[in-house]
């Protein structure tokens, strides 16, 4: 997973791409690194690429829902 | 037939109309069957629902058998300290503590049934353990509102489930709407000392 904060203008966000299947026996890597990443940083925006993902199980779907709620709550 | 069954072969076999059985104990047997099946479908709508409920269903056999292990080495009972206990067992496979990868060393495994059934692929997947009446409640609950709201879309937005909570079964529900297949075309029955859960796919989605 790449995720790194960039500027749109004067309006800086995280972008967040992931390259593999997201999956059960992935996703706590995926969580300890997009949540340290929120925590240490505060993004106003994420922006999450998902292109290059082949497949995405239930805890992926998961880890996105929850993802998203972590991301509002870092607002 | 044994770890080392061409699942190419069985694809065959089933397509030219034969019942076929077979176990599935690691991550590795349901990955070579799911290489298969993209080989065989790869193109075909059917194949993404066919691969999810596979991938779903046989996980989750894996990680009821794993469930009741861990009930066990805590001395916990699966009835009377089900919340308790399930709680800590999902936080520990959250944490990646317990990899729900094999019931090999359980001496478990999922069994899978492949048959064309008239104009349809039926598939069951039956776990060797019985449903809690509170995981039977909870996959009812999960399927009927999953059938009324059509799937994943209408829990997104709530608060009220998250990963490792039924998830897969609204994914599939989904997956159905979007081919316009009936809800009735998945669904599972408890039995005595098992679970069987069932996937109906019409023969004609693979081929389009």
């Amino acid at each position: 997973m790449k995720i790194e904060l960039k500027k749109n203008g004067t309006t800086e966000f995280a972008f967040v791409e992931i390259e593999d299947e997201l999956n059960l026996y992935n996703v706590a890597d995926y969580r300890t690194s997009a949540y340290e990443f929120l925590d240490n940083n505060n993004p106003s925006t994420v922006v999450l690429s998902l292109e290059k993902v082949p497949y995405i199980d239930s805890s992926g779907i998961g880890f996105l829902v929850q993802f998203q709620r972590r991301s509002k709550k870092a607002n | 037939m044994n770890i080392t069954q061409n699942y190419d072969s069985i694809l065959k076999d089933v397509l030219s109309g034969k019942t076929v059985e077979f176990n599935i104990t690691t991550i590795e047997q349901m990955n070579l069957l799911i290489a298969s099946i993209t080989k065989q479908f790869n193109k075909s709508d059917a194949n993404s629902i066919l691969k999810a409920a596979l991938i779903e269903f046989i996980l989750n056999g894996f990680k009821a058998e794993l469930k009741r292990d861990y009930f066990k080495k805590n001395n916990l009972s699966i009835t009377k300290d089900y919340e308790k206990g399930n709680q800590n067992f999902k936080n520990e496979l959250y944490e990646g503590r317990i990899v729900a990868n094999s019931i090999k060393e359980l001496n478990k495994s999922i069994f899978l049934k492949f048959c064309i059934m008239k104009e349809y692929l039926s598939v069951e997947i039956l776990n060797p353990s019985k449903m809690t009446e509170q995981e039977s409640v909870n996959v009812k609950n999960l399927m009927l509102r999953a059938s009324e709201k059509g799937g994943l879309g209408s829990l997104v937005d709530t608060d009220e489930k998250s990963e490792g909570a039924g998830l897969g079964i609204l994914m599939i529900f989904s997956m159905l709407n979007k081919l316009s297949l009936p809800a009735e075309s998945i669904g599972f029955h408890t039995l005595d000392e098992s679970t069987l859960f069932y996937i109906k796919i019409p023969m004609e989605l693979f081929s389009k």
